[in-house]
């Protein structure tokens, strides 16, 4: 591997987790980190990015058993300040979005903006293959006839809004073949629910949150530490 | 809050008192367990006849469509008719699936999966003889609009029959999409569960690294809704466009404004009536009684009886409209149909989507599985009936009365359409052994309706059910 290659690694790896990052230390001589706690990236935008890439930080998981039990138990861990990293649920619980106080995902506007530009894309299309570059002559009938051209400027706004909200989805959920689960607790697809909150901020209280998610029956409290 | 508004006089859903746990296992175990001799015996059915049907397509588009039964007069036939059965079957699906996600109907949840599935099969087998037709199928991508060395010649966007085209393959796509974004999570279950690695590889991949987190639950939610707000007009504009091949057109019989709303109808007439059809089997056969009760049954035989009386209803105002407008062909195309050489076809047609549908409006009929397993193959032949009748009585008596002649389909004709029968099953039952049959993702979120008047029992009434709620505040508030 040559020298620029080498140092490209390493720096991809120090951006992505901690064993990156000591190795670069080591490189300059510094002291490994042992936990992501003392990193100069700690609570930073690096960090925040981590948290949303998937990487786990530390996080005291509250595991429930019942849907009315979970809501509860989020709009109260809210309420009382705590920064809920997730919640993971077995299906749709309604009332989850307001619980976690999520806001209204934007995937309309992708749907609404992909079906517009298709339609357009399926007039232009019309327009430009059968009266500009090759009208053909049916019955003596105006080669540009609206009419005529709706079905398909339909059927290409409904193919292409679709398939553009589906790949969004997936692209903004960062969902894709091949990608390995990272499953909270066992069971969360099964009948499980479970409620991550976020060891981040620097007032945070372990004991009142466990005190919270005793007070509605989570069926145990788990603490899962360290960047690993 | 997902109780407070649910009514506590509604039917539970799910009958037998289930734990979330049993909803997954329920699901996934036929995935798990071995197939039983039954299986194998419809399999074996079903692989063979679609064999059949293979041999007979090699045959026809090794020596050309003059195998066929069609002549100078019926230039459109059996092709026709199956492809528009096979459409109208592939309906309901979406229908279940999108138009009934938007009124808001919960007992969608456990049949929606496989009627999807049903779609997408059905929608396969209709595309194979508008294919089969061209006569060339090797060169069927000349129907898309693709910069070619041929001029470049584009296809003729005002042709009804290539409005088709963009039909049928957008209704394939988007169905195939809604289809697989409701598995993914149902996928995921499964993968949780997999014991083997070959099995849990296939699963991990399909399933995209879902984790069940509620952000993406939410988009997932959103995203959901989208397609059901595109698919529920795409769905009308299917048959709509389907049945403009035909009203287009200056035949009488077939140029009529009715066609577009009674062809939609009968489409889902049909796609209902096959739903039943395979349900009734299914619920029996991997005992989902539990799950595909009886009321959901008797919701689908609610919207036959609906559909079936729309049907009949276009079927007298085509009538009507034919003496009513004076003109003699039409007048004499309805007439011819009731009482020409196909009056046989006619009556059968009316028997099955006017008459026996009408037994419906009795509950006890409604909610007798044998009556309405009857019932839903009586609608099938009749909706069969329904397209042969408006394709071939149209056209065989022209305006030339030299050239009137009657049809017969050809052996290879027959076994083509016997095939596309062993296609749509042989998909089926690999289906049901393959994915998850029940929405469970879904089902596990409407368990609780009608179930909460059990829950509450102990904690009395709604009044003091908020004084504890306040109660509870002020304690969370205290800690």
């Amino acid at each position: 591997m040559s020298r620029l290659a080498c140092r490209l690694r390493i720096l991809t790896m120090c951006l992505f987790n901690r064993r990156g990052l000591n190795e670069l230390r080591w490189r300059f001589g510094l002291q490994p980190l042992h936990s992501w706690n003392e990193s100069p990236f700690k609570g930073g935008l690096l960090d925040k990015w981590l948290d949303s890439m998937g990487g786990k930080s530390r996080l005291l998981v509250g595991v429930f058993t019942d849907e009315d039990h979970l809501l509860e138990a989020t709009q109260a861990v809210r309420k009382a300040g705590f920064d809920i990293h997730d919640v993971y649920t077995p299906y749709a619980v309604h009332g989850m979005d307001d619980a976690m106080g999520l806001r209204r995902s934007r995937l309309t506007w992708v749907c609404f903006f992909a079906g517009l530009f298709a339609g357009c894309f399926g007039a232009f299309m019309q327009y430009y293959t059968n009266a500009i570059d090759w009208p053909i002559n049916v019955g003596g009938k105006n080669p540009w006839e609206l009419h005529a051209y709706v079905p398909v400027i339909f059927e290409m706004t409904v193919l292409i809004a679709g398939l553009t909200t589906m790949v969004a989805l997936f692209a903004r959920s960062r969902l894709f073949p091949g990608k390995k689960a990272q499953l909270i607790v066992p069971g969360i697809t099964d009948d499980k629910f479970a409620i991550a909150l976020s060891h981040g901020s620097a007032n945070f209280d372990a004991e009142r949150a466990r005190a919270l998610f005793a007070r509605f029956h989570a069926e145990r409290v788990l603490d899962l530490g360290g960047l690993s | 809050m997902s109780h407070s508004v649910e009514s506590e006089l509604r039917e539970p859903l799910v009958l037998g008192d289930k734990t979330l746990h049993q909803i997954t296992e329920d699901a996934c175990a036929p995935l798990e367990r071995k197939p039983n001799t039954l299986w194998w015996a419809a399999f074996f059915v079903a692989l063979t006849c679609l064999g059949v049907g293979f041999s007979a397509t090699a045959y026809q588009i090794a020596t050309g469509i003059g195998t066929w039964g069609l002549n100078k007069t019926v230039g459109w036939a059996f092709d026709i008719t199956n492809f528009v059965f096979w459409v109208g079957i592939g309906h309901a699906g979406t229908l279940i699936s999108a138009v009934l996600f938007l009124f808001r109907q919960k007992w969608r949840t456990s049949i929606n999966r496989s009627a999807e599935a049903m779609t997408i099969f059905a929608v396969i087998c209709a595309a194979i003889f508008p294919l089969i037709h061209m006569g060339r199928p090797w060169l069927a991508f000349w129907t898309a609009p693709y910069p070619n060395f041929r001029g470049p010649l584009w296809v003729n966007f005002r042709s009804p029959l290539l409005w088709d085209v963009f039909a049928i393959s957008t209704y394939f796509t988007i169905s195939a999409v809604f289809w697989y974004i409701g598995l993914v999570p149902d996928l995921a279950a499964a993968r949780d569960r997999a014991k083997s690695k070959i099995r849990k590889t296939i699963y991990s991949i399909l399933s995209l690294g879902w984790n069940g987190s509620a952000r993406v639950w939410s988009r997932y939610e959103t995203a959901y809704m989208l397609f059901a707000g595109l698919a529920t007009p795409l769905v009308v504009s299917v048959h709509t466009i389907v049945s403009m091949d035909f009203a287009t057109s200056v035949i009488p019989g077939w140029h009529t404004t009715i066609f577009p709303p009674y062809f939609v109808i009968g489409a889902i007439f049909s796609g209902f009536a096959m739903v039943m059809t395979l349900l009734i089997i299914m619920r029996k056969v991997v005992n989902f009684e539990e799950y595909i009760t009886l009321n959901h049954l008797e919701n689908m035989a609610k919207v036959i009886l609906v559909t079936g009386s729309i049907v009949g209803l276009a079927y007298g105002t085509e009538f009507f409209v034919a003496w009513y407008s004076g003109s003699p062909y039409e007048g004499f195309t309805f007439i011819n149909r009731a009482t020409g050489p196909f009056a046989w076809a006619y009556w059968i047609m009316v028997s099955c989507n006017v008459i026996t549908p009408q037994l419906m409006w009795f509950k006890k009929l409604r909610r007798n599985v044998v009556v309405l397993f009857i019932l839903s193959i009586f609608v099938n032949i009749g909706m069969w009936f329904e397209r042969f009748v408006i394709v071939v009585t149209s056209l065989h008596r022209d305006y030339l009365p030299s050239s009137w002649a009657y049809y017969t389909p050809t052996l290879i004709e027959a076994l083509t359409f016997l095939g596309t029968f062993g296609l749509f099953f042989t998909c089926f039952l690999l289906f049901c052994r393959a994915l998850p049959m029940l929405a469970q993702g879904e089902i596990k979120g409407v368990l609780k309706t009608g179930r909460r008047k059990h829950h509450d029992a102990g904690h009395g009434h709604a009044e003091p059910r908020k004084a504890a709620r306040v109660e509870l505040e002020k304690e969370v508030a205290h800690v």
